[in-house]
């Protein structure tokens, strides 16, 4: 496996995950916080977000390294806007196992953002 | 922004570091939990072997300690679930959005760590450059 082939898995599935956004965008729209407005919006919005930076990832340019660091802020703010509230009021270890699968995939985004071309790149992938 | 992006693999690690104990805690293997998917077979061994490794993947890159052995051990087993188990129920992965879910993450994060390998043998690489 090379630094290509992980790029590659990252890529394919930030773009199923936003299919799925839309797949299931009624599921998901009862995750999002009741204090936050336009729900629906929301998980379409996301959902665009995801593919647009898979895509971006794929492609290697067209603004990949500063999406997938949008896309490492999205998943730190799901994790203290979302995740970590459903998981301290319901407490259970499904809750807290979902907060850190969305903090590891913030963790993800921004390593996968150093790798991407751009002046302070920590590596030359292509 | 640059600091974000650095601080990529310590909010990478962390999770790790949590997966492996609620492995150790569970003792089996747990929907949700990243990387086995609940119905693989190894029981309490094998949830406990998850755990360790993933508590020493984690923590080795959370120290910058042998990081690179750490996400290619981490690397190569979230893989390696993705395409021995979760693959075997390849009916789900099409129609069914939580199985689907529950492989492609183990699979988004094996790309991250194989990248976190490439990035840290690149800093390597750097420091032991000849001056000039």
């Amino acid at each position: 496996m090379t630094d290509a082939h992980g790029l590659l898995a990252f890529a394919l599935s930030l773009m199923v995950f936003g299919y799925q956004h839309f797949l299931y965008a009624k599921f998901i729209a009862t995750l999002v916080p009741a204090w936050i407005p336009f729900h629906l919006f929301w998980v379409y919005f996301t959902g665009v977000g995801l593919m647009v930076t898979g895509l971006a990832v794929l492609v290697g340019r067209f603004g990949g390294r500063l999406s997938t660091t949008w896309l490492g802020i999205m998943f730190l703010l799901w994790f203290v806007l979302l995740h970590i509230p459903r998981a301290v009021t319901k407490n259970t270890r499904d809750e807290w196992n979902s907060a850190f699968v969305a903090l590891a995939m913030g963790g993800a985004s921004f390593i996968v953002a150093r790798a991407m071309p751009g002046k302070d790149s920590a590596m030359a992938i292509r | 922004m640059n600091t974000l992006r650095k601080s990529g693999a310590v909010l990478f690690a962390i999770p790790m570091i949590f997966f492996g104990i609620q492995y150790l805690r569970a003792g089996s293997y747990v929907g949700g939990l990243p990387p086995v998917p609940p119905w693989a077979p190894g029981g309490a061994v094998g949830a406990d072997l998850s755990g360790v490794l993933l508590v020493a993947g984690g923590a080795s890159i959370l120290i910058s300690k042998h990081a690179r052995a750490g996400a290619a051990l981490i690397g190569w087993y979230f893989l390696a679930c993705v395409v021995l188990l979760h693959l075997q129920r390849w009916h789900g992965l099409l129609y069914d959005g939580v199985d689907r879910t529950r492989a492609l993450e183990p699979l988004a994060l094996s790309g991250a760590a194989f990248v976190l390998i490439s990035i840290l043998r690149a800093r390597f690489g750097v420091l032991l450059r000849p001056p000039g």
